[in-house]
């Protein structure tokens, strides 16, 4: 049994426009993907793909203006609910968390780094405060902070980028989930320390045999840090599996259009074609969301909407999945 | 040999910190970069990298040094003079939502440069504008449109469509894709690549990702805390990275690929906060190959391609450049 | 990302009632301002009576019967003398709002955008002024330039465009440092236009809120002189010198001659507020969600 099943996510945004209609963005789109234990999974997409309101729904802090049209989740075979419920909260509870983005932003500035780090512990349960000043120091001490006893009393403004982000970590993993969510983890850090903290935290994931997911943009982090990985277009998985096999066959245009994309890949194959205006969430086409910029669209692609092929452990939303040309 | 466009002598920024001290944002710089050469500024935060785009620019003044323009020394030119020079240097920056006057429909930003430099009536400079839009594949009608209404990767043409409105002989560009969508950054690159073939403007590339620097410049300048670490062709530095910094930073590169293998190097600690900065070399409190010569002054320039001419001269500033040892691993290889 | 939605038909009043929604504060100040103005631009047509024709024999009438809101001390129609009031209210808040405007907007400009003795200047006198009260100030001012209704106005307009400078200065200095002004010195704008092409009409947008907030205080202020006998006097309808006349009869038991006028000071101040404070809400958020 899967660690986390989602099935069939659809979130809407329903909000007015200036000229008083309603407008509906229909931001996440049939989402499904399975997590096994002890997985790495890697959520690409662009601005707007949805991998972060795909977060928001697993941790079920969706709000209004958004609303979940249809869809499960199930985390250790339970079904959490898609909005914020009693039932689901429990189930969530210590299991699932969030090291969100900007670290400088995320951490309280009006408390001591010791004190958050208690605090969270308390939030979840803890009621021996030895035990949890020991956890916390001990946490700190795993994302290799220097002299943690002494950082306890730090003040978040104090400390530097990379820092701060490897205390997110720590609050992150101190009350030992299933499931981590690392939200674009490296924003904002300069090269040197983005490495180091991602390898610290894939470190401490795998050494507590924890599962993660990790959304970013950075096709780098997702070749080198996870197992999986997961590519998302509007609001969309549109192609998914091990990493290798998916950077070798590339069978969805998006990925490919995506890997040439990148520097290195234009150095060797010269500059790709131009790649047209991103999807319009408010008025998305029918059938393919991806049809008015791929290069190989047919007559097929304008009906239904492909399903995710079932079976293989790479799955492709395309009517057409070649492997690269 | 051919006079430089634009050279930088000795370039400091100070800027004042807590407590009264001062800060060096910019420490002793000197480049030059010739007509039509493409050179890259690489760097992490605190590098001086964006400071040293405005000093060039003129947009901020410098604390001392010098600047010299087409033979011309601009350091302390009057903000009039300054004016008329401006057609000729130009500046992309990192944010192109907040570069363009959330007032004014695009089109009218990008007839802002005719406006200010030529004669040209204002039908001319309609005219002007829409072989511009083309130029940087702009659909004719976001010329109307403002600036929140377009995306960012239509934002950054219009942005460039400005910059080189003025027909530019160095266009200065700080971090232009860094903002931008994956898929919308090649089309960018691929438009200054351009550019700069169609009109032999200079380009200036200010980034910290190794890979756009590596497609993008024929000459590169790694820098650390306000000084050139590291110098020389581009194709030089990514094959023997001969500052250990540079290596480091390579090193932590994450190229797409899953096959890569990944040689990570060693470091010790974090960037050291500009006011209490290491004696001597600036990367001595973090360099695994340290030695005690090497708190004691800045390290001199060594040569490490044999005594080419200046431009194509790869050189890094390490004492253990003398003597080969500067190599963090012997085992290191560029994936 | 999603492009600007392109507008479709629609019912005419969908668009104010977008308004209300986002903003019930605006639409309510806007309201209030426009209901007196129509008051002061059709007054002659609504008043029942002269405002100043006295009905000697029917001195202090209560409310009801002949005169709607009662008579005064001088046998006045108080409902007539409000609406006219209104005239005055008007007449001293627009041309101190067109004097705040403009000193008030190219000092902030300037000392925002140059900085140097300009803003010194004027940073010292927003701190005079703060220190002083301002009635005494008023006071002094008018007593020595005479008690008529263009010396109110230009004193009342000098006192409030430091502040409003203020208001001014502070936009252009958050904008002076943004990308785009720098993005237009590189190029190539001189001082002038990117003071005037660049920067103001930016700062207007914040500072544009704070008008009808100024105009409220001069209509107060205006009042409040008046009040204590500076400045316009009875038997000229202006509200404070009728809360002033009024006030006397209070206390015998007559309390409609300083409350009507007296409730509808009130109210024209609260609508420029509630206007100020709508402007502020409207403009804020789409100002500064420029971009994704």
């Amino acid at each position: 049994m899967s660690l986390l099943s989602v099935d069939n996510l659809h979130v809407h945004f329903i909000a007015r426009g200036i000229n008083n209609q309603l407008r509906t963005a229909k931001a996440l789109n049939g989402v499904s993907f399975d997590l096994e234990p002890g997985q790495v999974l890697g959520l690409v997409g662009e601005t707007g793909a949805g991998k972060s309101l795909t977060a928001l729904a697993l941790l079920g802090l969706l709000r209004p203006p958004a609303q979940v049209v249809a869809g499960k989740i199930q985390f250790e075979g339970q079904d959490l609910g898609l909005v914020d419920n009693p039932a689901g909260r429990s189930a969530r509870g210590k299991s699932i968390t969030l090291i969100p983005q900007s670290p400088k932003t995320s951490l309280d500035p009006t408390a001591r780094i010791g004190e958050q780090l208690i605090r969270i512990q308390r939030e979840h349960g803890q009621t021996d405060m030895v035990k949890a000043h020991a956890r916390a120091i001990e946490m700190l001490e795993q994302v290799q902070i220097p002299d943690p006893a002494q950082r306890m009393k730090a003040w978040p403004h104090e400390l530097s980028g990379g820092m701060a982000q490897r205390v997110l970590i720590a609050a992150g993993l101190i009350n030992s989930p299933r499931l981590v969510i690392a939200d674009e983890p490296t924003t904002g850090l300069d090269l040197t320390v983005q490495a180091e903290v991602l390898d610290i935290f894939k470190r401490l994931v795998s050494a507590n045999g924890m599962s993660a997911i990790i959304i970013t943009h950075d096709l780098g982090i997702v070749a080198h840090y996870c197992d999986r990985m997961a590519v998302m277009f509007a609001g969309t998985i549109i192609e998914e599996g091990p990493v290798g096999k998916v950077f070798e066959e590339q069978r969805h245009p998006y990925t490919q259009s995506l890997i040439a994309s990148t520097p290195k890949q234009i150095a060797m194959h010269g500059f790709a074609s131009a790649v047209g205006s991103p999807p319009n969430l408010y008025d998305l086409p029918t059938g393919c969301v991806y049809k008015d910029r791929c290069p190989k669209a047919q007559a097929v692609c304008d009906t239904t909407l492909p399903t995710l092929g079932v079976g293989s452990t790479h799955r492709v939303r395309c009517h057409l999945p070649n492997g690269k040309p | 040999m051919n006079r430089p466009l634009i050279e930088l002598h000795d370039l400091v920024k100070k800027f004042p910190a807590d407590g009264g001290a001062q800060v060096s944002a910019v420490d002793r710089v000197s480049l030059s970069i010739q007509a039509g050469e493409s050179v890259g500024l690489v760097g992490e935060s605190g590098s001086g990298k964006s400071t040293l785009g405005l000093l060039m620019t003129r947009l901020t003044p410098a604390s001392s040094g010098q600047i010299i323009f087409d033979g011309q020394d601009i350091t302390h030119m009057s903000d009039e003079q300054l004016r008329r020079l401006r057609s000729q240097i130009q500046m992309v920056f990192q944010d192109p939502w907040g570069a363009l006057n959330p007032r004014m429909t695009v089109g009218r930003s990008m007839a802002e440069p005719f406006k200010l430099h030529t004669t040209l009536t204002e039908a001319q400079r309609k005219q002007a504008v829409h072989e511009l839009a083309e130029r940087v594949h702009l659909p004719m009608e976001s010329l109307k449109r403002f600036p929140h209404e377009l995306s960012g990767g239509q934002l950054q043409r219009v942005c460039i469509a400005r910059s080189i409105a003025s027909k530019p002989r160095l266009l200065v560009l700080d971090e232009p894709t860094s903002s931008l969508d994956l898929s919308v950054r090649a089309g960018i690159l691929e438009l200054l690549d351009t550019i700069r073939k169609e009109t032999g403007v200079a380009l200036l590339l200010i980034s910290h990702d190794l890979e756009t620097v590596e497609l993008m410049t024929q000459r590169l300048l790694v820098l650390y805390l306000g000084k050139v670490v590291e110098r020389g062709p581009t194709p030089e530095i990514f094959k023997n990275p001969a500052h250990p910094y540079t290596q480091t930073l390579m090193s932590a590169h994450l190229p797409a690929n899953p096959k890569a293998v990944l040689s990570r190097l060693p470091t010790v600690g974090e960037m050291p906060s500009p006011l209490n900065l290491p004696a001597g070399c600036l990367f001595s409190s973090r360099c695994p190959l340290v030695r005690s010569q090497c708190q004691q002054g800045f390290p001199a320039f060594s040569n490490l391609n044999g005594g080419h001419a200046n431009a194509a001269a790869h050189e890094a500033a390490c004492n253990r450049v003398a003597d080969s040892s500067n190599w963090l691993s012997s085992l290191y290889q560029k994936s | 990302m999603t492009p600007a939605a392109s507008p479709t038909a629609r019912h005419w009043l969908a668009y104010p009632l977008g308004l209300a929604r986002r903003s019930p504060t605006f639409v309510v100040g806007l309201v209030i301002v426009l209901f007196f103005l129509l008051l002061a631009v059709f007054a002659p047509l609504i008043a029942p009576f002269n405002p100043t024709q006295s009905f000697s024999y029917e001195v202090l009438q209560a409310p009801g019967g002949r005169f709607f809101l009662g008579s005064d001390g001088n046998g006045m129609d108080v409902f007539s003398r409000v609406i006219y009031g209104s005239r005055y209210a008007f007449g001293i808040a627009i041309p101190a709002g067109l004097i705040m405007i403009g000193i008030g907007m190219p000092l902030g400009l300037l000392a925002g955008y140059k900085g140097g003795w300009l803003d010194e200047v004027l940073l010292r006198t927003l701190d005079v002024l703060r220190a002083f009260p301002t009635i005494i100030l008023a006071l002094a001012v008018v007593a020595a330039t005479g008690q008529s209704l263009v010396s109110m106005v230009v004193v009342i307009g000098l006192l409030d465009s430091p502040i409003f400078a203020r208001v001014v200065r502070a936009e252009v200095l958050t904008l002076r440092s943004s990308t785009f002004v720098k993005a237009a010195i590189a190029v190539g704008n001189p001082a002038w236009r990117v003071m005037f092409v660049h920067i103001l009409p930016n700062a207007i947008l914040g500072a544009t809120a704070q008008l009808p907030m100024r105009m409220a205080w001069a209509v107060r202020i205006s009042a409040t002189l008046a009040f204590i006998g500076v400045g316009i006097q009875a038997p000229t309808p202006e509200w404070g010198a009728m809360i002033r006349q009024g006030a006397e009869y209070v206390i015998t038991g007559e309390w409609w001659a300083a409350l009507f006028p007296g409730l509808a000071l009130m109210t024209l101040v609260l609508g420029f507020n509630l206007l100020g404070d709508g402007l502020t809400d409207l403009l804020d958020p789409k100002r500064r969600g420029v971009g994704k």
